[in-house]
């Protein structure tokens, strides 16, 4: 429920920065994308993705 | 049973976060990142940065006897991806079954919390499933409620 997401996001330590490296292209990131991608091409999106 | 963790940094679209793993091996840069690879759906990846290559070390096994707190920090991090894309789905397969056992310990871990929060199914067998504790799967896939 949304109070309780509020509470828990409240417990997890974070700072955002506006600068960060941009981590999207690193090769091993970019090598685990084209994986998932091709597996939900070949087994499809989870059932609950479906339903939107 | 509040689990103890790293705290975070994130960039402006909480796309990608980082935390320092602190142990034996010294303070190791983590970095999770969620990309969309379909639209409204984000693969969870995560790795240790290495400073030398200046890249994520894909072979790395850290060992820096501080899983279960790194797998609490990884957690958390869904739960602050969640906040800032609540129509999203989070996908976690890991690139080794051994990875995707690791997720599925984060998963049990916090399960109480994350079944108040998300929907999850697993991936086995070549089907999608209602998650359960005791099989194991080789994806997962979190939606919020």
């Amino acid at each position: 429920m949304p109070v309780a997401a509020t509470n828990r996001k409240k417990e997890i330590s974070v700072t955002v920065v506006r600068k960060m490296r941009d981590y999207s292209q690193d090769p091993f990131f970019r090598k685990k994308a084209e994986k998932v991608k091709a597996f939900l091409e070949k087994y499809g999106l989870p059932p609950q993705t479906k339903k939107k | 049973m509040k689990l103890e963790r790293y705290s975070l940094t994130a960039d402006l679209l909480h796309e990608s976060y980082e935390f320092l793993s602190e142990g034996p091996k010294g303070t190791i840069r983590k970095v999770i990142q969620y990309e969309e690879v379909n639209p409204g759906v984000y693969n969870l990846a995560f790795g240790d940065w290495d400073e030398k290559k200046q890249r994520i070390n894909d072979k790395s096994r850290t060992n820096n006897e501080d899983r279960d707190k790194v797998l609490a920090t990884v957690a958390g991090s869904v739960v602050l991806f969640m906040e800032e894309h609540p129509d999203a789905t989070v996908i976690a397969m890991g690139e080794t079954p051994a990875k995707t056992r690791l997720y599925q310990m984060g998963l049990n871990q916090n399960r109480t919390e994350i079944n108040a929060l998300y929907n999850i199914v697993g991936f086995r067998s070549g089907a999608w499933e209602p998650f359960r504790d005791d099989r194991n799967y080789e994806a997962f896939s979190l939606q919020k409620k």
